[in-house]
């Protein structure tokens, strides 16, 4: 595991359980939101190790890696022409819950929508939260053991644009 | 088929295979709703609602519990997302946020 993502997992945790007693929701959302980018630096670092490779000069990494997008990265994740095998799929499974959630964390001020329709509405717990981070550290596990050939594949994926006539 | 049966089908669908990834001694119950992601796109909305005294679900057990009602629906040629949540009545929620009057 790439280091930066190894310490972004440790920060989540460390968030997470920062508070005592009652948990902050500011905690909570940056813990998860924490988790996910985690998990996206590790597919845009697998990409530009991939197609470029981390002893070759920055201008050529840097822009391989920053070529992932959230959007088409979960899109890409999803179809199923590539997530084909249970260990791609499960990546996929983890970047689509884990990205609601983020983007929940990060811009949404109501509680979720799903706990809204509840009697025992809530905001993010703390359960939910350690759960997210280690969401993203199985995924960040699969995607480290994936065969040679699946990570060239879902690098490039991940990183060209599919042209439509 | 209509969608109020198409959901309802899911909705049963998702409940066996969780009920069966756990069994009843876990899970109080389950609520599925449909709705939407972040970007729009049709998705469910999976909550277990777990019984008291339950350990918290680790990673693993919800990325399981994810593959199997997102492979239960893709077997009824429904590819929603099920976006899972667990919760128990023991967790520790956030605090309020709402602005002091």
């Amino acid at each position: 595991m790439w280091s930066l993502v190894m310490h972004q997992l440790e920060n989540a945790r460390a968030i997470a359980a920062l508070d005592k007693g009652r948990p902050r929701q500011a905690s909570l959302r940056r813990a998860v939101s924490t988790a996910y980018y985690a998990l996206f630096q590790a597919l845009c670092e697998m990409c530009a190790d991939e197609l470029v490779g981390w002893g070759k000069p920055w201008e050529s990494f840097t822009p391989i890696f920053r070529a992932v997008e959230h959007g088409r990265a979960a899109q890409t994740l999803s179809q199923r022409n590539l997530a084909n095998t249970p260990e791609l799929q499960r990546i996929g499974y983890v970047f689509k819950e884990l990205q609601a959630a983020r983007e929940w964390a990060d811009y949404n001020p109501e509680p979720r929508p799903k706990f809204e329709l509840e009697a025992n509405a809530s905001r993010f717990t703390r359960s939910e939260a350690l759960t997210f981070i280690e969401l993203a550290e199985e995924a960040v596990q699969i995607l480290d053991h994936l065969a040679a050939g699946e990570r060239l594949k879902l690098a490039t994926r991940l990183v060209a644009k599919t042209r439509h006539p | 088929m209509s969608q109020s049966q198409k959901d309802r089908d899911a909705e049963a669908a998702i409940k066996a295979a969780i009920f069966a990834l756990f069994g009843p001694e876990t899970i109080e119950r389950i609520a599925v709703f449909p709705g939407e992601d972040e970007a729009g796109e049709p998705g469910l909305s999976v909550t277990i609602f777990l019984k008291s005294g339950q350990n918290r679900m680790s990673g693993r057990r919800l990325l399981d519990t994810i593959a199997a009602a997102a492979t239960t629906l893709r077997e009824r040629e429904d590819y929603r997302f099920p976006f899972v949540t667990f919760l128990s009545p023991d967790d520790e929620g956030a605090e309020d946020t709402q602005p002091s009057a």
